[in-house]
């Protein structure tokens, strides 16, 4: 059986010389400013731990979010049976170097744990995980750009191998400050859907263009 | 129909030894790498890193590698020197596991940015092998060497690679031991898994490959059953309290590799000897049913190796089991868990070892379960 996209979210810069950002989902396509607190009241988020992450979890919280809200996803699904499968190419970079800074002077050595938890590739796929209790398969893919073979071939395992049943798969990349964002909710073909898009590598790529 | 993934040939590069016999060595002689260090900023601190200017010798062009990138050469090139396999050939794919890569390169302002990023890394790798494809990087914190195993177990299921190159490493960076520091978890003595008196993580930095192949090899091999992960979905930095995060990973481990709890003769666990990673693992044993097993970690003997920790311990597992002996768990003197467990506390030769499972748990909450079974 087929797998489908049944949800997803593309976040990237509006255009070359325009500081905004296009969102485009299932649902909407909108221009938004680059502003985190307006994104949180607009998508009434209401989760305040929201703030103390760094802005790659930032981004993927924003993007979960715009698949997920008023979407029911888990529908006859338990936590365990839906998987995660994500990707960037810096890591955690720019939160590497902002950590870096405060260990770098050896006289104002002062390392802080609270950045210091988010200098990993990960961090952003475990925000994701926690705030919508996904407890499933869960892989963490490096690449210089989008490995939409990866992505495919892996994800496409887990479900033949009947590891998960649904999977949040995507790339969430942050640079000089700029995400370059696609996040899609795959399932099994079970149900019967309005449009439907299939999970392959070239999809992922019309939907990441 | 499920392939049989064997493990063809293997290396480890540590402090504690610079090949994998040499380990295991040490590991049964209950030897540590693990010393004290000192500077102003931590105070002293316990660590397991390579001396200063330790030349791997056997890499060309040296001074075009990083420390870190002369580490996954060299202790490729040992996983290789005993088979006919030519890494420049089609059929060979790597897949790369680490956390942090050229971080140390970070203070180097003449280092090239771009090769901070670990895929960038992996490719200049794999470039001096004139590999032909396009490696794979995993970074999924301290599960990231068992997830490469994972990956690669699951490739060799759909492709037609016949070998798959598995290689982890990572550096005790001050990068990394400031954060462990910051964290207040760095352990004030060398760490002991599963004690009483356990007080923190000691880190390590090392490298550990595995070449892995579904052509049986003719000696008696070990084989992989299963590889899985799961998210405990709790907190970024601490694992769950109950370990079921862990022992959902275990149990469908089990159930991939149709193997029963009592079947397991021995636990490789992560064992960082924090309080809750150590509590929470015994739990998550518990839960699972395994209550008969064996258990160590290597922790005390090398430190915690983060992204190359899933498989260095799987190799040094993969060795107990043909080796029959079990690996003391260094550090060890009384229970320190609510859930007694079989700490392993001297090599033990007087047991067939045939199954044996490898955990792994990391920040951001992933867990995952290995589990390799010897083949006659």
């Amino acid at each position: 059986m087929t797998n489908i996209i049944s949800r997803f979210c593309r976040i990237k810069k509006a255009s070359s010389n325009d500081a905004r950002l296009l969102i485009h989902t299932t649902d909407i396509e909108e221009q938004i400013d680059i502003d985190f607190t307006s994104v949180y009241k607009h998508l009434e988020i209401d989760y305040p731990k929201f703030f103390k992450m760094d802005d790659l979890s930032k981004y993927g919280i924003i993007a979960a979010e715009y698949l997920f809200k008023n979407y029911d996803w888990k529908h006859d699904y338990n936590n365990t049976e839906i998987g995660i499968i994500m990707s960037n190419a810096s890591g955690s970079l720019e939160t590497d170097l902002e950590f870096h800074k405060t260990i770098n002077n050896k006289e104002l050595f002062f390392p802080s744990p609270a950045i210091f938890v988010y200098t990993l590739s990960n961090i952003v796929m475990g925000e994701i995980c926690i705030k919508h209790k996904i407890k499933g398969e869960n892989m963490f893919l490096l690449a210089e750009t989008i490995p939409v073979e990866q992505l495919t071939n892996y994800a496409s395992d887990l479900f033949n191998a009947d590891k998960i049943r649904a999977a949040v798969v995507g790339w969430v990349e942050l640079r000089n400050g700029i995400p370059d964002v696609l996040l899609m909710y795959v399932e099994k073909q079970t149900r019967t859907v309005e449009q439907t898009m299939e999970f392959s590598a070239k999809q992922i790529e019309l939907l990441y263009r | 129909m499920k392939k049989n993934v064997y493990i063809l040939s293997d290396s480890v590069i540590t402090p504690l030894g610079l090949t994998t016999q040499e380990n295991l060595e040490q590991l049964y002689a209950g030897a540590t790498a693990i010393k004290p260090y000192s500077n102003e900023q931590f105070g002293t601190y316990y660590t397991s890193r390579f001396e200063e200017g330790l030349v791997l010798s056997s890499v060309k062009d040296a001074d075009l590698f990083t420390k870190i990138e002369r580490l996954f050469i060299a202790s490729i090139e040992q996983a290789l020197a005993s088979l006919s396999i030519h890494a420049d050939q089609a059929h060979v794919l790597f897949v790369f596991a680490s956390t942090k890569g050229n971080i140390d390169q970070l203070e180097n302002s003449a280092f090239d940015r771009n090769r901070l990023r670990i895929g960038v890394m992996a490719n200049h790798i794999a470039n001096y092998f004139a590999n032909p494809n396009k490696p794979i990087v995993v970074s999924n914190a301290c599960i990231s060497g068992v997830q490469a195993i994972e990956y690669a177990y699951q490739e060799l299921q759909r492709t037609t690679y016949k070998y798959i190159i598995v290689t982890g490493a990572d550096l005790a960076s001050d990068f990394v031991l400031s954060g462990f520091y910051s964290f207040q978890a760095m352990s004030p003595f060398a760490c002991k898994p599963f004690d009483k008196d356990r007080a923190g993580v000691s880190i390590g930095e090392g490298c550990g490959t595995l070449i892995l192949t579904t052509e049986k090899p003719d000696k008696e091999a070990i084989e992989i059953l299963a590889v899985t992960s799961s998210n405990d979905a709790n907190h970024l930095s601490g694992p769950s309290r109950t370990g079921d995060g862990l022992s959902n990973a275990i149990l469908s481990a089990m159930k991939e590799a149709d193997v029963k709890p009592q079947q397991i003769d021995v636990i490789s666990a992560h064992g960082t000897a924090t309080m809750y990673n150590d509590e929470m693992e015994s739990l998550a044993f518990q839960t699972a049913e395994i209550t008969e097993a064996c258990v160590y970690s290597v922790k005390g003997n090398i430190g915690h190796t983060l992204g190359a920790a899933g498989i260095i311990e799987t190799i040094y597992l993969a060795h107990s089991l043909q080796e029959n002996t079990t690996i003391p768990s260094l550090g060890y003197r009384e229970q320190g868990t609510s859930i007694s467990l079989n700490i392993s506390t001297k090599p033990m030769k007087d047991k067939e070892l045939t199954v044996g499972l490898k955990t792994a748990s990391g920040f951001g909450g992933g867990n995952s379960a290995l589990i390799l079974k010897k083949k006659k």
